[in-house]
């Protein structure tokens, strides 16, 4: 390349650079994020919420279309894709802010989807009068001894009609073995 | 619950009250129940919209023997609002005014119970009232869970008792017609049927706020076996049809009515369908959670293709389409059409009939004296509930599914067969 084409390149070079700054100039001027960097302007796109975050704050009565959006997720997936989304669906029940309203959420999605692998998380909500019924929600179509397990467990540790409900899906779990259909 | 306020409640309102029903009441059973001059005493469990309609139809008995000995309800102004209405009909101040409804499945002088309650409710009180003898009339959708149905009719047969589910377009006359002239085969060999349904006729916002209970509804016990939520006034008295805790929304609603029909004139009435798939729509926030559009179709062992939908033009009824290959003939509530006036003629035609719930509630009389199945016996009641639950299970799922109707049992999808029943909340238990 010689100097004179070198010279035209930068020339033109410098006319984008001055086009590209004179568009950003007439942007900011009525962008409420003027004289701030790209980077910081990506990041703004970047906030858009984490469902499975923020589906532990839900409140009974609050806007559940995130909820409503990943129950949609969890019943079209297909059964491999079962494990990844129990995960997902016990790391609300572990977050600290778990609401009574996510925990109900988690719980339902759990009757569908749940394998044994949520018994370690679901065995102290059932032992505890206050959360014991919507940890059978899930627990009572859960396949596996280990739920049985922990059901038999929790028949000590529980009195009056949390226990009469427990009584029931123990029960319930065995009937439904007789009376077919894949159970429990 | 508060069980100590409750059970005080239903001392005082149910002790005097009983006593003058005793005076006055013999149970039929000691008598022979088959005698027409014998009475037959009545209790009634959820006397809401649909209880009073039944009330009235029990009331119009009275010459072949009825007696409404007592009511209940978990709104204790609705109790008081009924027991005023039967005692206003039968010309006395017999008749005791409960909360809970063991105080009524469990009395011995009651012959047969009516269960009005909301849907979640259907079965735990007709279970009591079967395993303490007595006879039953249940509303429809029968039950709000294919297992509920499944333990139902078993006790029901275990226990030798008579029960009536509350489809009474059985005894309509039209309905009976077109499924007496199917089932003969004027029709030809049905290819597929169409039904449409009504839209939800109640809506809700996005959100909604607790708000207080009001007085005298028992509102733990209205909640009853259904998961804990807190109270919003839309969710008890007939709107509870629209949220999937307690009901299953117009699938349920209108499909236990027009589903059964079809059931009936393909002679599955103790069977169903082979498979299913469908592609509702349901709310995405808001307090109502049953399906805002249903779309599905059941398949049965012949071919038979059954759809359900929900219609669009506003009307409140439904209707049944059959179309065979004779021709087609389609029947609701108010018009009976057919693809060739002929097969509406046949045997002279369906004539006018009268009320079809009057009939429907004596035929229940009728089968507590002669000890015969009603038309809508509990065991047709939980077939055709379980089509329209397998429906709204196939929804939710969007995915075909395979049933087995001999079994009553999903082949294949596990997690279809998890939707077959709720965990209860304690202290309710249905086995």
């Amino acid at each position: 390349m010689n100097e004179r084409a070198t010279a035209g390149l930068t020339l033109a070079a410098a006319g984008i650079a001055a086009v590209a700054a004179q568009a950003q100039d007439k942007r900011a001027s009525s962008d409420p994020l003027k004289n701030a960097d790209v980077d910081k302007r990506m990041d703004e796109f970047k906030k858009s919420p984490d469902p499975w975050k923020e589906v532990a704050k839900m409140e009974f009565g609050g806007d559940r279309t995130l909820a409503s959006g990943l129950q949609t997720l969890i019943f079209d997936a297909d059964p491999a894709q079962y494990p990844a989304l129990e995960k997902k669906v016990l790391a609300i029940l572990a977050d600290a802010g778990c609401t009574a309203a996510a925990r109900d959420f988690a719980c339902r999605m759990l009757s569908v989807i749940g394998s044994a692998a949520a018994v370690p998380a679901l065995a102290p909500l059932l032992e505890n009068a206050k959360t014991s019924d919507v940890a059978r929600y899930a627990l009572e179509n859960i396949p596996g001894a280990e739920v049985d397990a922990a059901l038999q467990a929790a028949l000590s540790k529980l009195s009056g009609p949390a226990r009469d409900g427990l009584a029931g899906t123990i029960a319930a779990r065995a009937a439904f073995k007789i009376l077919g259909g894949g159970a429990a | 619950m508060n069980p100590v306020s409750r059970r005080s409640f239903l001392k005082s309102s149910s002790a005097a009250a009983a006593a003058v029903a005793a005076a006055q009441i013999i149970p039929s059973r000691v008598l022979g129940a088959d005698a027409p001059s014998k009475q037959v005493a009545f209790g009634f469990v959820g006397v809401g919209g649909m209880g009073m309609g039944n009330i009235e139809r029990v009331l119009k008995l009275r010459d072949k023997g009825a007696r409404i000995v007592a009511v209940c309800d978990v709104d204790r102004i609705v109790a008081a609002k009924a027991a005023k209405k039967v005692d206003a009909g039968q010309g006395d101040t017999g008749c005791a005014a409960v909360g809970d409804f063991r105080e009524i499945t469990r009395r011995k002088d009651l012959d047969a119970i009516v269960v009005s309650t909301p849907d979640h409710w259907h079965v735990l009180p007709a279970l009591d009232a079967i395993r303490n003898g007595k006879d039953v009339f249940v509303e429809k959708p029968l039950t709000h869970s294919i297992r509920e149905g499944q333990v139902l009719v078993a006790e029901l047969r275990k226990h030798g008792r008579v029960g009536q589910t509350g489809t009474m377009q059985r005894s309509d006359a039209s309905f009976r017609y077109v499924a007496g002239i199917i089932a003969k085969g004027h029709l030809g060999t049905i290819d597929h049927i169409d039904i449409l349904i009504p839209a939800n006729n109640k809506h809700v916002g996005a959100t909604w706020a607790p708000v207080p209970v009001p007085e005298g509804l028992d509102y733990d016990f209205w909640l009853g076996p259904a998961p804990w939520a807190p109270y919003t006034s839309q969710r008890t008295h007939y709107q509870f049809r629209y949220i999937m805790d307690y009901a299953g929304g117009q699938t349920t609603n209108w499909g236990a009515h027009y589903v059964d029909i079809a059931q009936w004139a393909l002679g599955m009435d103790e069977s169903g369908p082979v498979g299913v798939e469908g592609f509702g729509e349901f709310p995405g926030s808001g307090l109502f959670t049953a399906p805002t559009r249903v779309d599905f179709t059941a398949t049965y062992a012949s071919g038979v293709r059954l759809r359900v939908r929900t219609r669009t033009d506003g009307v409140y009824d439904g209707n049944v389409k059959f179309f065979g290959t004779k021709g087609w003939i389609d029947v609701s509530r108010s018009k009976l059409k057919a693809s060739d006036e002929a097969l509406l003629a046949i045997d002279g035609g369906a004539g006018k009939g009268g009320d079809s719930g009057n009939a429907h509630m004596a035929n229940f009389l009728d089968c507590i004296r002669s000890r015969a199945k009603p038309v809508a016996d509990l065991a047709i009641g939980h077939r055709t509930t379980t089509v329209c639950n397998l429906g709204n299970i196939a929804m939710q799922l969007r995915r075909p599914l395979k049933w087995n109707p001999a079994k009553e049992a999903f082949e294949g999808d596990l997690q279809a067969a998890r939707m077959m029943s709720r965990a209860y909340r304690g202290p309710w238990a249905l086995v």
